[in-house]
């Protein structure tokens, strides 16, 4: 019923479209899919149906001052990794959007986020298999100059159903300097918001709250060449799967200054989570219909061996700091060179909060105080420095501890801490304006606290080497490999050679890689997914219009 | 005006809110009268840190509900039922193996359980939060089958003859099959408890071997009529290095 719906807004929209010639659509499509060969050399695990592809397609209609737009969705099946939950095809994103100087009414689905994100923010990424769009109402309202209303009320996609908890929540953001000359040039606001989650309790065994409220604070100051953020929320009891039916409250605070001046940046990070893990229904576990997002208090790292060992924010618990030192040699003096060198500095060091068990409900925790327990150490420069015109390099080091128990095993004390140095050093060199040659060579060694007992495919050293040939502007070859030869078990010890070839015409791509990815882990912005090996044939096809 | 009036009536909505306070366990639930018995099987091991709070649950629901009524099978399974020291007592079994191989996934995270092996909105195995409900949902079934079982056991070969009469009530399946599980009580062994180790932790209702097979023998092909009656008879040698005290089939 609701796809036959959908297919008839989705006729409707296009047939508006081209009937009146004022309105404008836009949109874009993207298509995935691999064929999966067994490889029981790198431990792929069984795919009987061999094939697995994955698309969409989004439409945008937008006339005067509307707009409204729909999203078609097809999973048959879902790419190894993602959520095997995800198989199916139909329409789950569907909305019309009205828009005034004073306010802009969405009705259907919208995305949302409060403040960093502390107690609400819902999102879109493919690549973790995360949709957490709410279906709903939203009124933005601007009833004065620098005052920002949002009320918003829905259920959160939950696949392709929606989640049994309903969301309420309001939040208001003020430019304090746009109603004083108190603050001079300087950028002064002040933000805060309510949340309450509605969820039935079905279940006979705990006395469940219905109702949890959530709110946060915030202010931002920007003065020329500093700024400083301030954001706290707080939770009441929210007993969930995830907090293993914890009656304790929660609460986030994150702090973060920056300097910026001529060449010169340093930014001071510092935040705490306690207990802030927030679904739209408290038996979610995994990257299901989260409502709120804890922003990462590392560095993320994009080259291919960082990503072995990346961190994922502990969301029952964490405190930590980072630091991030910038500077820019200039042109002409000796570092600097003739085209000038950015040399980047940067630490984070995260653990678990101080806690003390009071029952099997409940516990206490110092505020301030740093947990004994080290989730992860990230020590790393940055050189980037262009020789020529056509030539510049960027050499890295890094230096890191992570707790693969607490990231991966479920605390279970399996592995311990992993130690490990990376090297990477890239250069891209143009050859004309039409071709152009980049390497990225990458070496890791590492070393982890327990023996091994059960063989795995991470561990140990590693190195990687990258070739990558642009023909411009259509053209890019590649050719890699990652090779675990440290690996404690001889038999393990495998190259995963890829090779890849993409082409790109105005807003369409297309790539082709063939060759085997090593299981890994997959973050963005602090969110990860587990990837399972796989030997075979991928492609992608994506345009935007 | 009348849009800010409106859309403050929208923030009031939100702020809505339930503050617990102890007991944060009811007392009083409506259930059903368990006609058809329900099993809870629970993937658990011994290094994985938050199953003694799983085995908690599990067992207050077999004693509330009846151990007849809730039967419980603890199946030690996945890299984190490896023992790591002496001192750790090796509660795999192939069968938990198979089962969580059949069931999970090796990232699977621990506790988890399944419940007559029923979907819940379309996944089977579920959180210790959810078991409760689920086994509510269960008592109010009616049974499609009366399953009896006699039990011989002889001392001087290490055997036991088992009888198992079906009675069907209701038409079969050819999928029905009968599995027999040996559990076994009382086994001393360190768990680890969150950020401790209990190390006289009792470990109940582990699951240690099955007399006709993991995922047992077909009871008849095509499916039994109901009304009819079948009957299955095993001879079980108890393996050598098994205790012969708190086994339960």
């Amino acid at each position: 019923m609701i796809k036959t719906i959908s297919s008839i807004i989705l006729i409707v929209l296009i047939s508006i479209s081209s009937v009146y010639s004022q309105g404008r659509v836009t949109g874009n499509f993207v298509t995935e899919g691999q064929y999966y060969l067994q490889d029981s050399s790198i431990g792929t695990t069984e795919f009987p149906k061999q094939v697995a592809v994955q698309g969409f397609l989004n439409v945008r209609y937008h006339i005067d001052d509307f707009e409204f737009g729909i999203r078609y969705e097809a999973y048959r099946p879902p790419l190894l990794g993602i959520d095997f939950r995800f198989e199916n095809s139909g329409f789950p994103f569907i909305y019309g959007t009205y828009r005034s100087e004073l306010l802009d009414v969405t009705a259907g689905n919208f995305y949302e986020q409060f403040g960093s994100g502390l107690i609400l923010r819902t999102y879109e990424e493919k690549a973790l298999g995360v949709d957490n769009s709410l279906n709903g109402v939203r009124i933005n309202m601007r009833p004065d100059d620098g005052v920002e209303l949002t009320g918003i009320m829905g259920t959160m996609r939950n696949f392709w159903t929606q989640s049994d908890g309903i969301i309420r929540g309001a939040k208001g953001k003020v430019y304090l300097d746009q109603y004083t000359d108190f603050f001079g040039d300087n950028g002064v606001s002040v933000e805060g918001g309510i949340i309450s989650k509605y969820e039935e309790d079905q279940e006979n065994t705990y006395n469940l709250p219905e109702n949890v409220f959530a709110y946060f604070l915030r202010s931002s100051f920007i003065a020329n060449s500093f700024s400083l953020d301030a954001e706290y929320s707080y939770k009441i009891n929210d007993p969930s799967a995830v907090n293993n039916f914890s009656y304790n409250t929660g609460q986030g605070l994150l702090l973060s200054g920056s300097y910026f001046t001529d060449g010169l940046g340093i930014s001071v990070d510092f935040h705490r989570s306690d207990n802030m893990d927030f679904r739209a229904e408290r038996s979610a576990t995994g990257n299901v219909m989260n409502m709120n997002f804890i922003p990462p208090l590392s560095k993320q790292h994009t080259y291919r061996l960082t990503s072995l060992y990346p961190y994922a924010t502990q969301l029952v618990g964490e405190i930590g700091m980072q630091t991030e030192i910038t500077y820019k040699f200039d042109q002409g003096t000796t570092i600097g060179g003739e085209h000038g060198t950015t040399v980047t500095l940067n630490y984070s060091r995260i653990q678990s909060i101080d806690s003390n068990k009071v029952d099997d409900f409940t516990y206490t925790s110092d505020f301030f105080a740093f947990g004994d327990r080290l989730f992860y150490q990230d020590l790393n420069i940055e050189i980037s420095k262009r020789w020529t015109e056509d030539f510049k390099t960027n050499a890295s080091f890094l230096t890191q501890i992570y707790d693969k128990d607490v990231a991966e095993n479920g605390w279970a004390p399996i592995i311990g801490k992993v130690t490990s140095n990376i090297a990477i050093f890239d250069a891209t060199y143009r050859l004309s304006e039409t071709y152009a040659l980049k390497m990225d060579l990458e070496h890791l060694w590492a070393s982890q606290d327990s023996v091994l007992k059960t063989a795995d495919f991470v561990n140990g050293n590693w190195m990687m080497a990258l070739f990558e040939l642009t023909i411009s502007p259509h053209y890019y070859i590649s050719i890699s490999d990652e090779y675990n030869y440290g690996n404690k078990f001889v038999d393990h010890r495998v190259h995963y050679f890829m090779g890849s070839f993409a082409y790109v015409t105005g807003g369409t791509r297309m790539q082709m890689s063939y060759g085997r990815q090593r299981s890994g882990i997959i973050c963005v912005g602090g969110v990860c997914r587990f990837v399972p090996a796989s030997n075979g044939l991928y492609f992608t096809v994506s345009t935007t219009f | 005006m009348k849009k800010i009036i409106l859309l403050l009536a929208l923030g009031l909505f939100a702020v809505s809110c339930d503050v617990v306070d102890e007991p944060y366990l009811q007392n009083e639930k409506t259930i059903g009268d368990f006609n058809k018995k329900v099993i809870l099987l629970d993937f658990t091991a011994i290094n994985c840190v938050y199953c003694p709070n799983a085995n908690k649950v599990s067992q207050s629901l077999a004693d509330s509900y009846g151990e007849k009524n809730v039967i419980l099978f603890g199946a030690h399974a996945s890299t984190l039922a490896d023992p790591k020291k002496p001192e750790d007592v090796d509660m795999r079994s192939e069968t938990s193996a198979e089962l969580f191989s059949k069931f999970a996934t090796p990232t699977t995270g621990l506790p988890i359980g399944m419940i007559n092996q029923k979907l819940r909105d379309g996944v089977r195995l579920m959180n210790f939060g959810l078991w409760d409900k689920q086994i509510i949902d269960e008592s109010f079934l009616e049974p499609d089958l009366d399953l009896n079982m006699q039990l011989t056991y002889n001392e001087s070969d290490s055997t036991v003859s088992i009888t198992v009469n079906c009675d069907y009530i209701n038409k079969g399946t050819g999928d029905d099959n009968l599995c027999i599980y040996i559990t076994e009580d009382s086994i001393v062994s360190p768990q680890k408890n969150n950020n401790e180790v209990i190390h006289d932790y009792v470990h109940n209702h582990v699951l240690r071997a099955s007399v006709s097979g993991t995922f047992g023998e077909q009871l008849k092909s095509g499916g039994a009529d109901a009304g009819e009656n079948i009957t299955k008879e095993y001879t079980y040698k108890i393996p050598e290095g098994f205790r012969h005290t708190n086994y339960d089939l």
